[in-house]
């Protein structure tokens, strides 16, 4: 099938090529020249009067003529050769963990094919953490598939989601930009966790005279639904070990140093807040330690994990500041915090601080957001995303394609007019 | 010779009478209006003083005592002269009209017609000249009656190329009153004068016949819009469209009946020979006064 970059200038070489077709109607050429000994019987007129009546002369060269325009206006166009007419892209984005799943997404390409539909499957990262990183992986490819099959007009999304994520303020913040409906499905069976919000049985061990973390966060509940152990030194990894339970959550949070999979940074540099749990807490950081690669990498694959591990608190530019995994069992979590607190202040016992406090204390992943509530995601309506919304059209894209389309059409445009040329060389002057 | 030989033996035998008797000529095939006294009997006569005795009917005179003379029909021979109208006008249609070189023109059938009617004509021992009015000016060969003159004839029409604005009356004028005078023309050059000469000329007793060629190409002309022009006429141009076609053909049919009877209202013979007919059929026509079946052709 063939579209174009810029349909508006193929247009402009039709109307092109109907004004050459009326001029062919309205042209005035002069009759053929007869001598008749007997002209004196013809009666007198305009000799112009024959020519002016609308009459389809010279179709070849009219035909030629309209070939040359409409091949020319072709290449200006862009012309571009499209194999599949398709008018439809279903679009699915999963999780980079179904990646590997070969037979589903086999099956999901058999399910969603059609005569009128391009399926394609695309595999994103993140989207344990936030649901966004799907509608922002879908612009983007929607935004590429429909710039190359022009044929396409409208976009149907599929997200496919783990059954947790840890957030959906992207998922919120990005739907405004899918202009049509998002179908979400969830892959296996989602579990109701009971959200815990009950104080919990808070130690901290290992810690300084006076440590600012256990006057924040310590609190002895003995009969609390869930015990939190906060190591503050190496030291203390004996006495945590020794009060340690299935259901413990400890959190490892070194008073110097770095935790656990975290590496010290070569330059330590500052950091102007910490955000957890949707508050921002503005202090006079200085950033140690980052996670290490292999952490990164753990953060990175969300859910596609066997031991998930999840972000609890950022800095301020999106760096982790926080981090929690779940344990083997799948009961108990373990956090590990790089965050150096200022060594005098009030800082963790202030308001703003209450974010941070209760992503520490909270039940393990607390923090997640259960997929089923996006089911809904209250869009717009049933009506699918327009292609137009999502098509690019900066002026590199108005090159043909193939490449050679362009050269091949000018080519023939070309060709034509020396073929126009040579069809009137015989005639004389009009 | 070539040329006009299958014309020529389509006319064998054929004879090409006087219409009318003709006045004081040698004697020949003709029917004079002169008396003479020949072995077929007309009438008698009284006899007067200065008669040829031998005229007298002896027996007639012993049994009435009367003197009568025997009279009877004298037979005359009629110069025939051949006019040809070589102007442009008559070499149409050409070798780029619509039917191409199959196509014969005017002059081409006028030179046929005319060969055959000096072979009928000198088939009848009458003299036989002939005068061609061409693009070289005005060749004449006075009517004889020996052997070749149509051979002679043949070979001027063959050397002459239609051409020029030539006009046939100052001609006709110049031609003897005793003869018979066929104009073979398309009529389409100086009809008026050439009418009034004729006229004058058949009324000091010469036989005249009008041969009007008309080209097939004329009657129906070629389809589809043309620029006309005439020959003759070359910054008249004219637009021949299918609208214009019928008024055409209109205009042609009046102006061809209006000579045919200009023509015979001075007692000249007058024949319209098309040139898509066989020549030798022409001849035929002209000479025993028929009417050629005209038209557009479609009939």
């Amino acid at each position: 099938m063939l579209t174009f970059a810029s349909p508006w200038l193929f247009g402009m070489a039709v109307a092109a090529s109907l004004v050459v077709a009326g001029l062919h109607l309205l042209s005035v050429r002069r009759p053929p020249p007869l001598m008749l000994p007997t002209a004196r019987f013809v009666p007198d007129g305009d000799a112009r009067a024959v020519a002016r009546q609308p009459r389809l002369n010279d179709v070849l060269l009219l035909l030629l003529r309209m070939a040359a325009v409409l091949a020319a206006g072709a290449a200006l166009a862009g012309a571009r050769w499209q194999n599949t007419t398709a008018s439809e892209l279903r679009l699915v984005v999963a999780d980079e963990a179904l990646r590997a799943d070969t037979v589903w997404r086999d099956s999901v390409t058999r399910a969603l094919a059609g005569d009128d539909a391009l399926v394609d499957v695309r595999f994103t990262r993140g989207m344990s953490r936030d649901v966004g990183a799907a509608l922002v992986a879908a612009i983007g490819r929607a935004g590429h598939v429909t710039t190359t099959h022009r044929a396409i007009s409208r976009v149907d999304l599929t997200v496919v989601l783990p059954v947790r994520t840890a957030s959906r303020a992207g998922f919120d913040a990005w739907r405004s930009q899918w202009p049509g409906r998002v179908r979400v499905v969830l892959r296996g069976s989602p579990e109701l966790v009971p959200v815990d919000t009950t104080a919990a049985d808070v130690r901290v061990v290992g810690g300084v005279r006076d440590d600012i973390v256990e006057a924040a966060l310590g609190r002895s509940l003995a009969d609390a639904p869930r015990r939190v152990l906060i190591e503050r030194g190496n030291a203390a990894r004996a006495a945590v070990a020794a009060e340690r339970t299935v259901s413990t959550i400890v959190v490892s949070w070194p008073t110097n140093g770095a935790p656990d999979g975290w590496e010290p940074r070569s330059v330590q540099d500052t950091v102007g807040a910490l955000v957890a749990n949707g508050e921002v807490l503005v202090g006079p950081f200085v950033r140690t330690a980052s996670p290490t690669r292999a952490l990164q990498a753990r953060i990175d694959s969300g859910s596609a994990m066997l031991a998930p591990v999840r972000v609890i608190a950022w800095w301020s530019d999106g760096a982790p500041a926080a981090v929690e995994q779940s344990t083997a069992g799948g009961n108990g979590c373990a956090r590990s915090v790089s965050v150096v607190l200022p060594a005098a202040g009030d800082l963790l016992l202030s308001n703003e601080a209450r974010g941070f406090r209760r992503a520490l204390t909270a039940p393990c992943e607390a923090g997640s957001v259960p997929s089923s509530v996006l089911m809904n995601d209250g869009g717009r309506g049933d009506s699918l995303a327009p292609a137009t919304a999502f098509r690019i059209t900066d002026s590199r894209q108005n090159r043909s394609d193939p490449w050679w389309l362009t050269p091949a059409l000018l080519a023939l445009a070309t060709m034509l007019l020396l073929g126009e040329w040579w069809w009137r060389r015989g005639e004389g002057p009009v | 010779m070539s040329v006009y030989g299958p014309m020529l033996d389509a006319l064998r035998g054929v004879r090409w009478p006087a219409r009318r008797a003709v006045g004081a000529a040698p004697p020949g095939v003709h029917r004079s209006s002169q008396k003479g006294t020949a072995g077929e009997f007309t009438e008698y006569r009284l006899y007067r003083q200065g008669d040829d005795p031998r005229a007298l009917d002896w027996r007639l005179l012993a049994r009435s005592d009367r003197a009568f003379v025997r009279l009877s029909d004298d037979r005359a021979l009629l110069p025939t002269w051949i006019v040809v109208d070589g102007s442009a006008r008559m070499a149409f249609p050409d070798a780029t009209s619509a039917r191409g070189d199959e196509a014969l023109s005017k002059f081409a059938f006028a030179r046929q017609v005319a060969v055959g009617l000096a072979a009928v004509a000198h088939a009848s021992s009458d003299p036989v000249g002939v005068m061609v009015s061409h693009a070289g000016g005005v060749q004449r060969l006075p009517p004889r009656t020996r052997r070749g003159t149509v051979q002679e004839i043949a070979r001027v029409l063959d050397g002459a190329t239609a051409g020029g604005t030539t006009v046939l009356a100052p001609a006709l004028v110049q031609l003897p009153t005793h003869a018979r005078i066929v104009l073979i023309t398309d009529c389409l050059g100086d009809t008026d004068a050439l009418l009034k000469a004729a006229a004058a000329h058949q009324a000091a007793g010469a036989l005249i016949e009008c041969v009007h060629v008309v080209a097939a190409e004329e009657l129906v002309p070629p389809a589809g819009p043309f620029l006309v022009n005439d020959p003759q006429a070359p910054n008249d141009t004219r637009v021949l469209s299918r609208a214009s076609r019928a008024e055409y053909r209109v205009r042609f049919d009046a102006f061809r009946r209006d000579l045919a009877s200009r023509w015979r209202a001075t007692g000249a013979g007058y024949t319209e020979v098309r040139t898509d007919v066989p020549p030798a059929r022409a001849v035929r026509a002209v000479v025993m006064g028929l009417a050629l079946p005209t038209g557009d052709g479609a009939h």
